[in-house]
């Protein structure tokens, strides 16, 4: 497999505001993920390129296995040692491939965080949570004393809006509901005031009443600590209500970038177009359009475009030849040659 | 190990009906809809320990409702809510603690040991479609095993693997393959297949869509709405995706800690919902739409924590989140109330015929 070294067009809004002034929180460039497995190589990230200023967010959208969870632990870099990583990962424009695994450690918690799916099991089930907490707070302050470490750790429960915070320092991980574990997880992620902030399906395990108030309380911590935001989920209403730039990962590329409005409403890619048609909405009377076959493993990846075998639109080229990138304008671009317009006709729906 | 290619899939609607439907008794001309199966006032209770106490946890409390023939009702709620111990009473894995259902007219007993004929016509499909299968049996012999339990012939059980394959939309050859050749959206079809082998009446699918992928929920829904039409079938769809739910349901029944809280056709609820649960429910759902986003708004009072059902909260169950909750909340438990034809709603909010003032 070659490695394709077509980059992306100027990314978004978000990006181009950072050009005079400081560096951006997070700037990623062809990043290259291949995990080593008895088969042979799988490369579950293939030449992703993006930018996150601080206060901004970016979600990524795409089925399982189309690499985003491989992306995010690319970042942070807590893939397997024998992962094969290529191209630049700069946290406010430091190279963070380039540095010894003793420094890289160092940014983890200080500069970039995660929150992963499960609350239960990223947290220790054996120490309470102010054990857990009170630890983080200490790492990233060194010579904090215990008394204002522990303080610190209430003021983080207060700030994730967990009531009775002083109590919930003495509960033990399995006492507390899935929405309180989250904010835990939350308040520890925000501990040592990263610029960057990533998180794996942050509300994919939690009930709905529960999800809609952690998606505004998750863009109120961000806005506090100042934090860029990469959020990875499969869930479209999710995205709408968190975003400022969407990406649609599939096969380990992504397929479409640009601002919620542009991608949600008015989609490019026919794999995004086909996510939305898919999608089923209440108070709909129509039959959902599903897209036919299933997502492509990632060791066995078509030629051509990953989506071929499942695309209503597809041309012979498309089963052979890399799709170009099509520029949409006002930074939406679509990795298909067949845009919206010049495509046969078929009403787009508008997501609403 | 062969693999097999992910883009085969025959359209169910033209794999028509080798095998006659099942025996149904002639419907009564008058009363097209009548229910297949009925609840009436059933609780299902489960004895915990906790610090060397012995509490009781209530799971399932005072239900009733009814499924009625060929329809679909769904039931929604918050995880806790008690809607999988629901869907287990009702498939018989759980004995009731006490209560009556009543299946195509004749009484079940909520305990003890169910009759063969009974078991045979309800089916359930579960969530994990990896986890539901036997990963050392083949797709065809995980299908076949109910089938000879019930004592069918060899050459009957083939026919009816062959058959229930091609209704869910997988090759043929696949009877042959096992589960972790096949994708998540294969193995819930494999699942559904087991389920329809037995040519139930009624199916009780229990998250059946919630693992999967989007683009692949699509293909199970309609999928699941096609054979229903095929077969007449009457389901229960337990979800806590409401968009699911609303789509794919006649009625919809609301549970919150083991209780109903309102009960009506599935568009009526979307359009008027009238319990405060219900309206808090459905405005939790993420919008599609970017013009819609809530998530610059303040935040308000956090009301997102569910009481236990060891030690549920007095009269209504839902008063401690409730932004309408009055003194008598705490002490009567609000009674199932008709508002309006066939949408029961339980809240105090609500008079019989009418609605209320806030």
């Amino acid at each position: 497999m070659t490695i394709r070294t077509q980059t992306a067009p100027a990314l978004g809004s978000v990006a181009a505001d950072g050009a005079a002034g400081p560096a951006p929180a997070l700037h990623v460039t062809d990043l290259i993920t291949e995990f080593r497995t008895r088969t042979g190589p799988t490369r579950a990230v293939d030449g992703v390129s993006f930018t996150v200023n601080r206060g901004g967010v970016l979600l990524v959208i795409g089925e399982s296995g189309s690499g985003k969870s491989a992306m995010l632990r690319s970042i942070i870099g807590i893939n397997p040692p024998t992962t094969l990583i290529e191209g630049t990962i700069e946290l406010n424009g430091r190279d963070v491939l380039g540095m010894s695994p003793r420094e890289r450690r160092k940014t983890r918690g200080r500069d970039i965080s995660m929150v992963f799916q499960d609350p239960l099991t990223a947290l220790d089930p054996v120490y309470t949570v102010e054990k857990q907490l009170v630890e983080t707070v200490r790492k990233h302050h060194p010579g904090i004393s215990r008394g204002d470490a522990r303080a610190r750790a209430l003021e983080l429960l207060e700030l994730v809006q967990i009531p009775s915070p002083a109590a919930r320092l003495r509960a033990y991980p399995n006492e507390l509901s899935g929405g309180m574990r989250q904010r835990v997880v939350i308040a520890m992620a925000i501990a040592g005031k990263p610029q960057v902030i990533l998180a794996d399906e942050p509300t994919t395990a939690l009930d709905v009443t529960v999800q809609a108030r952690m998606i505004r309380l998750f863009r109120q911590v961000q806005l506090d600590v100042d934090a860029g935001l990469v959020v990875v989920t499969h869930d479209l209403g999710v995205a709408a209500e968190l975003a400022d730039e969407v990406a649609v990962m599939y096969g380990g590329r992504f397929v479409e970038y640009g601002s919620a409005e542009q991608v949600l409403t008015r989609p490019a890619h026919p794999y995004t177009e086909g996510l939305i048609e898919a999608n089923v909405r209440a108070g709909q009377d129509r039959r959902p359009r599903a897209i036919p076959g299933a997502p492509p493993s990632l060791r066995r990846l078509p030629p051509g475009c990953a989506l071929a075998p499942r695309c209503s639109y597809a041309i012979e080229s498309c089963w052979t030849q890399d799709p170009p990138i099509k520029d949409v304008g006002d930074g939406h671009w679509s990795r298909c040659e067949l845009a919206v317009d010049a495509r046969p006709a078929r009403a787009v729906s508008r997501a609403s | 190990m062969t693999e097999i290619p992910e883009n085969t899939m025959i359209n169910t609607t033209e794999a028509g009906l080798a095998v006659a439907p099942p025996p149904v008794e002639q419907p009564s001309a008058t009363l097209p809809e009548r229910p297949l199966m009925e609840l009436l006032n059933v609780s299902k209770t489960f004895t915990v320990r906790s610090g060397g106490k012995r509490l009781t946890l209530s799971a399932v409390d005072g239900v009733s409702l009814r499924v009625r023939e060929g329809k679909t009702l769904g039931i929604v709620g918050e995880s806790g809510c008690g809607k999988s111990t629901l869907a287990r009473v009702i498939t018989g894995l759980h004995s009731a603690t006490s209560g009556e259902m009543i299946f195509d007219r004749a009484q079940i007993p909520a305990s003890g040991k169910r009759p063969k004929e009974v078991i045979q016509q309800m089916q359930m499909v579960f969530q994990d479609p990896s986890s539901a299968l036997n990963p050392r049996a083949t797709v065809g012999e995980s299908i076949a095993f109910p089938l000879r339990v019930q004592g069918m012939s060899r050459k009957d059980v083939d026919a009816r693997v062959t058959k229930v394959i091609s209704d869910v939309g997988l090759p043929a050859s696949y009877s042959g393959s096992y589960p972790h050749q096949l994708s998540g959206g294969q193995r819930q079809r494999v699942n559904i297949a087991r389920a329809l082998a037995l040519q139930p009446r009624m199916v009780v699918l229990d998250e059946a869509v919630s693992a999967l992928d989007k683009s692949i929920q699509a293909q199970v829904l309609n999928l699941l709405t096609d054979l229903q039409r095929d077969y007449n079938l009457t389901y229960v769809f337990i979800s806590h995706d409401l968009n699911v739910v609303e789509y794919i349901s006649d009625e919809v029944v609301v549970l919150y800690l083991g209780q109903v809280v309102e009960h009506a056709p599935a568009k009526e609820l979307w359009e008027n919902p009238q319990h405060p649960y219900t309206k808090l429910l459905l405005s939790s759902i993420p919008s599609m739409d970017p013009d819609d986003s809530t998530r610059d708004q303040p935040l308000d009072k956090d009301s997102s924590e569910i009481p236990s059902a060891i030690n549920p909260p007095s009269g209504c169950r839902f008063r401690t989140r409730c932004p309408m909750a009055m003194d008598i909340c705490a002490q009567q438990a609000p009674p199932p109330i008709e508002t309006s034809d066939g949408h029961l709603v339980a809240c105090h909010l609500y008079t019989e015929g009418s609605q209320a003032a806030a």
